[in-house]
């Protein structure tokens, strides 16, 4: 596959620029970018480009079939079947239809073959701990930064609602509704480049860039990070909460009905040797063999968005099993 | 005949029973516990908890929860008690409209008897639940000590509730009529209630038919089951810090767990000599790691902890006695009330003074419901013979002058009655008088509770004492107090008729039943729709875990195909009805599928 072929194919369509949001750089070549090699399989750039040119639903759709048994191929054995052709619309895909958690354990980064198809989206490669904030100096305008860590968690956001490269401003005195169209992708004809102009280089551009590119909580952290830096900021606000309207929305889509019925699903002489922060050992205290999610979400004193992505790690980690 | 609820609106805790044949019994919550949390709170997304719920994050969400609203209820903003509450009180406590109390939840203010509302209202769906039919009447306990105005505000607060509360008594007498007293017995007992915020001694005089008359109370309405706990969560935060070096009082969630656990763990120690208190990963240190508590409680540690705790109950008692006037040879009976009697140590002290063991042949948390019940019973039943006298709480007279309180009309009297006492002028040409009607026991004016005031004036000039002015107090049937005053010599006359209140305007408490309504609508809709949907749910589930068969069995022959075909619409249809929450739809699908899956799994039984 030719570097041209890759983006001819990979590039990720995106939708006309929100109102009042800057648009993309449109002369941005990625070829022209020094020390990016795209064929470098440690290249993290390189794993999120391999989003095909499929309408995002569709293409999460059928990666999540093939989750079911996502291991990594043998080095030299065939690569898997192509995702299949645009189906008929998809309605809001149940957790269960792309996703179990009997999924073998994503490979070593060591090992990561960034060539394996659809690798970064092991429901298994959903991160457990918030990205660190990026550090603040700006780099030289123009250059692509380094891409972050873009696991499954991020890219699988498509799962649930289409994406637009950037948020539009809620309605003054309004909350974001989950449905609200901001999470919805528009396809336009021509894909949309991430933006790099001089003005979003630093801090900024990066969160646009991690948004675009569908990692959520990488651009939600430092949407904070610039927050607390300067109150004052017009977009961040924005972005952050568009990053918290769609993830709370996936971790909601991946726990199933709030309706269920939580149990702790270790024994509890060996609840200590599990890895958990106190919060984790809060939401768990919580437990009481009566309690549904939705409960714990309200009492857990936590934003529901951190209750809902801590609720999402102790499932994942088969701490806790949900029952109707 | 129509079925009475008793409800015992705790200040930290509530029991609702209900007399079966000629049984009380209590009814348990759906989460099977039989008490529950007299706590509301507010979530950030603007849902109401009540109950254990509310309770389990009452210190993540301390500012927007309440507790001991029973505390509050009926009180005047500048009363001591409501100064000492928003000292100690979590969540903010505002001035309202009429010189009462308000608490701020989030963005809306609610009235006391409001807040209280909301936990008779889950007490009536508790029991609407059990019985499968409305509830509308209840009789509902209160403190001996309460006044008018608050026993009035709890009475509003059932109104609100949706409750038409026919009778409110006083817990001491609950309790008494639940260990059977009141049938033709003529004894001293004292009712000793260590609940779990409060802790009150009674001194009755039971005679026969039905006179239940308090001699004396008192207590200490900070003292309770939550101090036991408290001084756990110290033995244990400060073990953790001398090992660890963390305060853990710093953090919330760890704050919250250790209520929890030390709550748990005294409970345990009542029925066992050491509990185990485990709470892994309490706390992050930062480093990142979690870091586990993980400590042994044995009951002598409990009661070495406490020992403070119950040696004030103890002398509350001797204070009771004194009040009563009485020796502690001449108690006949002790009655244990509230949870916090369950524990060894309390119940040998109280062995220790009253000289005697405590009657413990009912459960001390759900002693006072059942009393309710069993009132309730009677009052629709017109069982005269267990029909309790209403009595006034407290005595009523006026300040007369240096502040001093004239008694007219004693505490304990049956209404409906009447008293007159002639008074006189203090100074000479004094051609006005005010009359400052009052409510309670202290002789000094200013420790009783004012109702009301008016001045009479047109008095004719004369030195003092010469001015005669006859004051008659009356109460009705319903409880209204009327006052007059009349110049023996001209004739001269003025009254007050004071309405006991609870700082709620009429208008007022018709917006707040009307909300009250409004919510307890929504949340059956919710709640029909929940059932609905499980239900749909598990037949989706069990029909689709036979798809894969029927395919098998017949997915080669035409009608077989339609068959499939159907069932996957239906089970389309259901999942689109639920994802619009149309419960109406929802249980019409639930048919369809039940129709379905007795045909797959009569094929599959057959292929």
């Amino acid at each position: 596959m030719s570097k041209n072929d890759r983006r001819g194919s990979n590039v990720r369509p995106g939708p006309a620029a929100p109102q009042g949001v800057p648009t993309a750089e449109p002369d941005w070549d990625e070829e022209t970018v020094p020390g990016l090699d795209l064929d470098d399989p440690l290249n993290e750039f390189d794993r999120v480009t391999v989003i095909p040119d499929l309408p995002s639903e569709q293409y999460v759709k059928s990666v999540m079939a093939s989750a079911e048994d996502s291991r990594v191929p043998a080095p030299g054995s065939a690569p898997p079947p192509p995702p299949p052709p645009p189906l008929s619309p998809i309605n809001t895909l149940a957790p269960e239809d792309y996703f179990s958690l009997d999924s073998d354990p994503p490979a070593s980064p060591g090992n990561a073959d960034s060539t394996a198809p659809y690798d970064a989206i092991q429901p298994n490669n959903a991160p457990t701990a918030r990205p660190s904030p990026p550090p603040l100096p700006a780099r030289s305008p123009g250059v692509p930064r380094q891409s972050p860590s873009l696991s499954g968690l991020e890219l699988d956001l498509d799962s649930i609602g289409k994406l637009e490269a950037e948020p539009r401003l809620p309605l003054e005195g309004s909350r974001l509704d989950p449905r609200d169209p901001v999470l919805e992708l528009s396809f336009d004809e021509t894909p949309t480049k991430p933006a790099f102009k001089e003005a979003d280089a630093g801090p900024l551009g990066d969160m646009k860039d991690r948004y675009a590119m569908g990692d959520f909580s990488g651009a939600l952290v430092i949407a904070e990070s610039i927050l607390e830096a300067n109150p004052e900021d017009i977009e961040a606000p924005r972005y952050a909460q568009s990053c918290r309207d769609v993830l709370t929305q996936m971790y909601s889509a991946r726990l199933g009905s709030l309706d269920q019925v939580v149990a702790v699903a270790v024994p509890s002489d060996q609840i200590r040797w599990l890895t958990l922060d106190h919060r984790a050992g809060f939401l768990l205290s919580l437990i009481d063999g009566g309690i549904t999610v939705d409960q714990i979400l309200d009492i857990s004193g936590m934003t529901r968005l951190d209750a809902l992505r801590i609720m999402y790690q102790l499932l994942d980690q088969r701490v806790i099993s949900l029952s109707s | 005949m129509e079925r009475v609820i008793g409800i015992d609106l705790g200040t930290t805790n509530s029991c609702v029973a209900i007399l079966e044949g000629d049984t009380p019994v209590v009814i348990p919550n759906r989460g099977g516990y039989k008490t529950t949390p007299s706590v509301v709170a507010v979530t950030e997304a603007g849902k109401r908890l009540v109950g254990h719920i509310a309770k389990r994050q009452a210190i993540t969400n301390a500012e927007n929860t309440v507790y001991a609203a029973k505390r509050l209820i009926g009180r005047k903003w500048n009363s001591p008690q409501v100064k000492n509450a928003i000292m100690t009180s979590s969540y903010t406590i505002v001035e309202g409209p009429h010189a009462d109390v308000r608490i701020k939840l989030r963005d809306k203010t609610y009235s006391v008897p409001e807040i209280s509302s909301m936990v008779l209202q889950e007490m009536k769906i508790v029991a609407e639940d059990y019985l499968g039919e409305p509830v509308k009447k209840a009789v509902v306990t209160v403190p001996a000590y309460f006044n008018d105005n608050q026993r009035q505000a709890t009475k509003d607060a059932g109104a609100i509730a949706g409750l038409d509360v026919i009778r409110i008594i006083n817990e001491p007498t609950a309790a008494s009529l639940a260990y059977g007293y009141g049938k033709d017995m003529d004894r001293t007992v004292a009712v000793y209630d260590l609940g779990g915020g409060t802790f009150d001694i009674s001194i009755l005089e039971i005679g026969a038919h039905g006179v239940f008359k308090v001699i004396s109370t008192t207590g200490d309405t900070f003292l309770g089951g939550e101090d036991f706990d408290a001084r756990i969560i110290d033995w244990l935060v400060t073990g953790f810090q001398e090992e660890h070096g963390i305060d853990l009082r710093q953090d919330r969630m760890a704050l919250q767990r250790l209520r929890d656990a030390s709550e748990k763990a005294k409970c345990e120690l009542s029925g066992v000599r050491e509990t185990e208190i485990n709470l892994p990963f309490i706390i992050s240190t930062g480093r990142n790691e979690a870091l586990h508590l993980q400590r042994t409680l044995a009951r002598p540690t409990l009661e070495k902890l406490t020992e403070d705790l119950v040696e004030r109950t103890v002398d509350i008692c001797k204070q009771a006695l004194a009040d009563a006037k009485l020796d502690v040879g001449e108690i006949e009976d002790v009655i244990l009330v509230g949870g916090m009697t369950r524990m060894p140590a309390v119940q040998t002290a109280v062995t220790g003074y009253f000289g005697r063991e405590p009657n413990k042949s009912v459960h001390p948390d759900e002693v006072v419901a059942m009393g309710a019940a069993i009132q309730g019973a009677a009052l629709v039943q017109d069982r005269q013979d267990m029909i309790l006298l209403d009595v006034t709480p407290h005595a009523l007279g006026i300040m007369t002058f240096g502040s001093y309180f004239e008694e007219l009309i004693p505490q304990n009297t049956t209404v409906p009655t009447s008293r007159t006492k002639v008074f006189t002028t203090s100074r000479d040409d004094q051609t006005a008088v005010k009359i400052l009607v009052m409510q309670g026991e202290s002789k000094r004016a200013d420790e009783n509770e004012l109702l009301g005031e008016f001045i009479l004036t047109g008095l004719r000039r004369a030195p003092k004492g010469h001015v005669e002015i006859e004051v008659t107090f009356e109460i009705n049937t319903d409880g209204i107090v009327s006052v007059h005053a009349k110049d023996m010599e001209n004739g001269q006359a003025q009254s007050i008729q004071v309405t006991a209140t609870s700082g709620l305007t009429q208008d007022e408490i018709k917006n707040m039943m009307t909300n009250a309504k409004d919510y307890l609508v929504e949340r059956r809709v919710d709640e029909h729709f929940e059932a609905a949907k499980q239900e749909a749910e598990t037949l989706i589930a069990e029909i689709e875990r036979l798809f894969p068969e029927i395919e098998r069995v017949v997915g080669s022959a035409d009608f077989g195909r339609d068959a499939i075909a159907k069932a996957r619409s239906t089970v389309e249809r259901t999942r689109a009805a639920i994802n619009a929450k149309d419960t109406a739809l929802v249980k019409e699908q639930v048919d369809q599928l039940s129709r379905t899956q007795r045909m797959f799994k009569g094929v599959v039984s057959r292929g």
